[in-house]
């Protein structure tokens, strides 16, 4: 880690109470204090646009809504505070085709249950270290989903790169 | 941000960077062994936490013995108890219930009906995550862990091969 976080805040959304408080405990040890917890989306989606915070670390599963649809209303909302804010999308769900339906969400992190300590400041620092661009598409807007660049790519290059 | 019938790239504004100093903070070994330390006292909670999710495995296993050919009525629930325990379980030193509930999803997240040979390897799955829950099975589970996860890995090479996804 390393990084001081001090200065970060932080939205923790989640249906279980326990979780909520885990992740508030873990957030602690690596000095984020500034953290609100939300119990689902609802809640959360009004606490994201009083408190912007810097990180977002939301469950997928959270009935009546979900994580998911979440995402999308941070990223793609007129009320949204700062739709390029930074995901963590915490679920035990860890089948390929919803892994892909998180990252086409516009997800920045998935981060599969059971969570570690380890994991998730693995995670954290990974936002921290993000080095990538976001991408609007008709059909998509969040982080680019390419990792990394693709040397070997010989196809037309159909991005065009704009200043926000 | 709305869509746009083109692609475009867009360098965000500001970066969470900018809020994090490079040095100063707490290192990565010392975090997690103070992390590991902090979440202990949440582990009797926990087994609280997941007794509703255990009494539906209960429930549905009582369910789909009686009435194997109702078994897909029970399946949504089945699924959502299993998703529950496999993300939490290994977070407070469960890590043998998460795996176990972690092939009963795999298992049933491809099968929409549920058949009588399914309904006996359902029944197989719930019955191992509630021993190891009425056995307290901490950690891996030993010798007998062990024997299970490799049974559990040949029981999803096989339904792989017979659901034709594999050679």
């Amino acid at each position: 880690m390393g990084y001081n976080l001090g200065q970060l805040k932080v939205l923790v959304v989640d249906d279980n109470e326990q979780m909520r408080d885990l992740l508030k405990t873990l957030l602690e040890v690596v000095g984020i204090t500034r953290i609100r917890l939300a119990a689902d989306a609802r809640i959360g989606w009004e606490m994201l646009k009083n408190f912007n915070p810097d990180l977002l670390i939301t469950d997928w599963n959270m009935p009546p809504t979900n994580g998911i649809d979440f995402v999308k209303r941070v990223r793609s909302d007129k009320e949204s505070p700062n739709p390029y804010l930074p995901v963590i999308l915490l679920t035990a769900y860890t089948e390929r085709y919803r892994v892909e339906e998180a990252r086409d969400a516009g997800v920045s992190e998935f981060l599969a249950k059971p969570i570690s300590a380890k994991s998730l400041f693995d995670r954290i620092n990974a936002i921290v270290e993000d080095r990538r661009s976001f991408v609007v598409t008709p059909t998509y807007f969040g982080p680019d989903r390419r990792r990394a660049a693709d040397p070997e790519y010989v196809g037309p290059e159909r991005r065009t790169r704009v200043e926000p | 941000m709305k869509p746009t019938k083109k692609v475009e790239v867009i360098r965000p504004p500001k970066h969470i960077r900018q809020k994090v100093g490079a040095t100063g903070g707490i290192e990565l070994e010392e975090a997690i062994k103070i992390a590991e330390k902090a979440i202990e006292p949440f582990s009797v909670a926990f087994l609280e936490r997941l007794d509703p999710d255990i009494a539906a495995l209960r429930k549905c296993l009582a369910a789909i013995k009686d009435r194997p050919t109702e078994a897909t009525r029970h399946r949504a629930q089945m699924f959502n108890a299993a998703n529950e325990i496999r993300g939490l379980s290994g977070t407070f030193g469960y890590p043998l219930a998460t795996l176990i509930a972690d092939a009963f999803c795999k298992f049933l997240d491809p099968r929409p009906q549920l058949y009588a040979r399914d309904v006996a390897l359902a029944a197989l799955h719930i019955q191992a995550i509630l021993a190891v829950f009425r056995e307290s099975v901490k950690g891996d589970g030993g010798n007998a862990g062990a024997e299970l996860r490799e049974l559990l890995t040949l029981l999803a090479k096989r339904l792989k091969v017979d659901d034709g996804l594999e050679r």
